[in-house]
């Protein structure tokens, strides 16, 4: 077996997961070690974690102490922007370890017996080898294509599953592929239910801001996050989907298209095995990831609860920069966003905003239309009748109801709807549902 | 002795004559009755025999036998109380025979010999009429439903002493009349109208096209903007009823026992039944099939209220009558067929809480939007040739007086459009543009170059389908007709564009086209 067969192995015992695995790997070696490991061997394993919970036990003050010590050194290590020079790959177990000595996680007898049982050389070969024939890669927390970004976060996923049509060798090595070696990335986070606001928002900044280069990573959930991977594949930009499911896994169904889009354009990163069914409990882990890969968080509509904001706070405890599109105030869907902007995140109005940010050497194109004459400068092209100028006028991104584009305009109602119509068909604006209109962003 | 009278029973929305023969012979003191009786009809036997003796006449101990002719149709109802006790007094000689013979008899006999009311009088004595009888006999609480019919004397008994009279002098003058021209009159005096609706314009010129070229509506809009008033309200803009159009309703009615007296249904009927009704009462039904809710609503509007709450199983019922206009329920002894040329006019609340899409009030996810639109079937769906959104009305608009158009204005305009369409169809088996085919619509709404390229583009950009096409082309045509114009314009399409159900809504995306 190779070594990347041992860490898949070690990587899918059931009920051991990145914590207990951490333990084990201070104690052995590597994964090969722990797979040729006698029984007594690693029944000896229970005997540190006994001693450290003996040690630990008699006063609740030493794991006090303990784990302030830990999130200490955490604070006191150097920015991620800072650390440029490549580490050694042995480092991250010994950060992993001293990390874990404040934690209290201890094997149990069954866990010894869970890694015995699993010793199955076949088997492990056989879906080693089908991770392949569904176009899965396999990177595990040791791999020198293991994201730099993403070791210095608390809890690291001991592996990685990716998916996507690397390496595009007349391009570049898959490496550059994914969104950790090539250039800077941008997740874009926000509410599954979004208005057409939101969503006409994300797919223009994400657009915007993928054209330069920037990948674009969000977690493939309806609302925000696909219109921030659509708005990305609409250029021709990078875009990576984490999941919280296995890689092989499209969930929302709804967005399979998208799912097979990006696994084209870019990648699907999962943490989970092939095959683990998208429960609830694995979609908050997953934030962790999205926030650990990129450089920086747009959030676009996110209500006063809404999850896009647990990625934001994991974000600030890596240390990511938060951007947000700011909303009315009183707008249910954008109260989030509000309430990041006054507590010091980046106001969004155009995607120069994070450009310059993100971007060395990024200048301002001023003949570009900014945000609050995008719009108007489109009309221009088209040459309009005075009537639809009128109706074009009263429309914004919030939909409004042909009745209401009746007693604004002061037009009688044939007339707004034949006005509409044409601009409708001049993909001016969109209907968004059933007679209720708002620009075309 | 033998005699017989003549009475009739309902078959479908028809009457059917049925003679009762009765025949007093001696022998063992017996009174039978044969054929093919329901269990409500074998029972007379007893309120006949205690009425006639509870008016003061005596039944002499013989053996009496009833036979209701034709013997192999079903008898049901208590209609045959009256003609079976004036046959037996007949053959023991209290009236003269002869009497009988011009006279159809109908009414439910009580124990103290007074004649209560009786289900389907107008069809009967409609039919009385062709059949060639002069006098009719039905009780005094339904002799307006009869005397409704020209031509034929309708008599009210309050008793069976009354009917006696009624038949043995036969100058006895006082036939029940009524005054239809005055019916009339005071029918169309309707207590709804459309001015009490504020603002809304955008619906009410949408619900003007649908009765224009009567074409199936549907009302989308959070809860309490309006739809049911507005839709209680599309009988006042609908024409007058006709005479015969009245007849026709009115026969329905009083099959189902519905008319209360009144001689005649003088308005457009409207019928809003409750989303738990059942495909039975919706479509008519049971072991001897009545009119449903889709008969009742013929020639008016049937009005379905929160849409997506019906049965999914009762309102596909509606898709074969929304096409052919009539129902066909078929049991084993015979098969009736009831008209149901109705307009549909439903309503629904966008999602679950009401207010998609104001992503403020709403809180449904895009899922549950979704799933609460596709409640309703596509082919259903695609009976709606008008969709149209009601919005909430603005304290501005409430308080607004007076100048919203009253309801005769608007039926003044839709006069010039039903006008056109009678002159355009007055030789084809259809009366309304809805009900044009894709054959006569390539016939009748024919389009200029200009309009062609308008609606070419759209075809493209939006995605529409052929059926969709054939049904903007429908309802332009209608839009034209209000117009007066003999083409159609851009406007008349746009408009129609405007109208035409949408794919997307229920595709539950939220903006998915963006971009």
């Amino acid at each position: 077996m190779t070594q990347d067969e041992y860490y898949y192995w070690l990587a899918n015992i059931s009920n051991i997961g990145i914590k207990k695995i951490s333990l084990l790997l201070e104690v052995f070696e590597s994964p090969e070690v722990i797979f040729k490991a006698s029984k007594a061997e690693l029944l000896e394993v229970l005997t540190p974690g006994a001693e450290l919970s003996e040690a630990l036990t008699p006063g609740a003050e030493p794991s006090k102490a303990l784990t302030p010590g830990a999130e200490l050194s955490k604070a006191l290590a150097p920015k991620p922007e800072l650390s440029k020079a490549p580490a050694p790959v042995a480092e991250p177990s010994e950060a992993l370890a001293s990390s874990l000595s404040g934690r209290r996680v201890k094997l149990h007898i069954n866990d010894i017996n869970n890694i015995i049982n699993s010793r199955n050389k076949d088997k492990i070969k056989r879906d080693y080898a089908g991770l392949a024939d569904k176009g899965i890669r396999f990177i595990h927390i040791r791999d020198g294509r293991y994201p730099e970004k993403l070791k210095k976060i608390y809890d690291p996923p001991f592996a990685l599953y990716v998916k996507g049509r690397f390496p595009k060798e007349e391009r570049f090595t898959w490496e550059e592929g994914l969104p950790w070696e090539g250039p800077k990335c941008l997740a874009v986070v926000g509410s599954r239910e979004c208005s057409g606001y939101g969503a006409g928002m994300t797919g223009y900044l994400a657009g915007a801001v993928a054209r330069e280069g920037i990948g674009i990573i969000s977690g493939l959930a309806r609302g925000i996050d696909t219109h921030a991977h659509e708005g990305a594949l609409s250029v021709g930009g990078k875009t990576y989907a984490v999941l919280g499911c296995g890689a092989d896994i499209c969930y929302p169904r709804e967005n399979f298209n998208l799912y097979m889009a990006i696994s084209e354009d870019g990648g699907i990163i999962s943490e989970y095995a092939p095959g683990v069914k998208p429960i609830s409990c694995n979609f908050p882990m997953r934030n962790r990831i999205i926030s650990g890969l990129s450089d920086g968080i747009l959030v676009v509509e996110a209500g006063k609860k809404s999850g896009a904001l647990i990625t934001v706070d994991m974000g600030l405890d890596q240390g990511k920069d938060i951007y947000a599109v700011p909303g009315r105030v009183g707008d249910r869907l954008s109260e989030g966003c509000n309430n990041l902007i006054k507590s010091g995140a980046k106001l969004v109005s155009s995607p120069d905003d994070i450009l310059e940010e993100l971007l060395n050497n990024y200048k301002k194109n001023d003949a570009k239309c900014n945000n609050n004459d995008f719009a108007l400068c489109t009309i221009n092209n088209y040459m309009l009748e005075t009537q639809g100028k009128i109706v074009y006028a009263c429309l914004g991104f919030e939909p409004v109801h042909l009745g209401e584009i009746s007693a604004k305009t002061g037009l009688p109602l044939e007339v707004c709807m034949e006005q509409l119509l044409l601009l409708e068909l001049n993909g001016l604006i969109v209907q968004k549902t059933k007679n209720y209109y708002s620009l075309r962003l | 002795m033998f005699s017989k009278a003549f009475s009739a029973a309902i078959h479908g929305i028809d009457a059917l004559i049925v003679s009762v023969e009765a025949d007093v012979s001696d022998g063992l003191p017996l009174f039978d009755m044969v054929g093919y009786l329901g269990s409500e009809v074998k029972e007379a036997r007893e309120r006949v025999r205690i009425a006639i003796k509870n008016s003061g006449f005596m039944l002499p101990a013989k053996r009496i036998t009833v036979n209701l002719s034709p013997a192999d149709i079903r008898k049901e109802g208590t209609a045959f109380d009256l003609p079976v006790a004036l046959a037996i007094l007949a053959a023991f000689g209290y009236i003269d025979e002869e009497k009988l013979k011009d006279c159809l008899i109908i009414g439910e006999l009580s124990l103290n010999g007074n004649i209560h009311r009786v289900n389907g009088v107008l069809p009967i004595v409609y039919s009385a009429k062709q059949q060639g009888f002069s006098r009719c006999i039905v009780p005094k609480e339904n002799a307006r439903e009869g005397a409704a019919v020209a031509g034929i004397k309708t008599y009210g008994a309050e008793c069976l002493k009354d009917a006696m009279d009624i038949i043995n002098d036969s100058s006895y003058a006082d036939c029940e009349s009524v005054n239809l021209e005055e019916l009339f009159a005071a029918g169309s005096g309707e207590d709804a109208d459309y001015s009490e609706v504020a603002g809304q314009d955008a619906a009410k010129r949408a619900i003007e096209v649908a009765v224009a070229g009567m074409h199936n509506i549907l009302m989308i809009g959070p809860p309490g903007a309006g739809k049911t008033m507005l839709a209680k309200r599309i009988p006042t803009i609908m024409p007058a009823l006709s005479f015969d159009e009245s007849m026709e309703i009115s026969k329905i009615y009083s099959i189902s026992g519905l008319l209360d007296n009144r001689a005649l249904i003088t308005r457009r009927p409207f019928r809003s039944p409750h989303h738990t009704i059942t495909p039975a009462a919706l479509t008519g039904g049971g072991m001897t099939p009545k009119p449903g809710e889709i008969s009742l609503a013929h020639l008016g509007v049937l009005f379905l209220d929160e849409f997506p709450e019906f049965n999914k199983s009762t309102i596909e019922i509606l898709r074969q009558p929304l096409e052919d206009k009539y129902v066909t329920i078929s049991r084993l002894n015979a098969t009736f067929r009831y008209p149901a040329g109705f307009m549909l006019c439903a309503a629904m609340n966008p999602c679950r809480c009401g207010y998609y899409p104001d992503r403020n009030r709403c809180t449904c996810s895009v899922n549950s939007v979704a799933k609460y639109l596709g409640r309703i079937s596509r082919p259903l769906l695609d009976r709606f040739d008008i969709c149209t959104e009601v919005l909430q009305v603005d304290y501005k608009e409430l308080q607004s007086d007076g100048k919203a158009e009253t309801s005769a204005d608007i039926r003044r305009r839709l006069h010039t459009a039903r006008d056109i369409q009678e002159r355009r169809y007055k030789d084809q088996c259809i009366r309304f543009n809805s009900q044009l085919t894709p054959r006569t619509i390539k016939q009748y709404c024919r389009l200029g170059d200009s309009e062609r390229m308008l609606l070419e583009q759209a075809f493209n950009r939006m995605g529409l389908s052929a059926r969709t096409y054939h049904r903007i082309l429908k309802v332009a045509r209608t839009i034209a007709d209000l117009d007066g114009c003999e083409s159609i314009g851009r406007k008349h399409i746009s408009e129609a564009i405007c109208y035409r159900v949408m794919d997307k809504y229920w595709g539950g995306g939220c903006g998915n086209d963006a971009g």
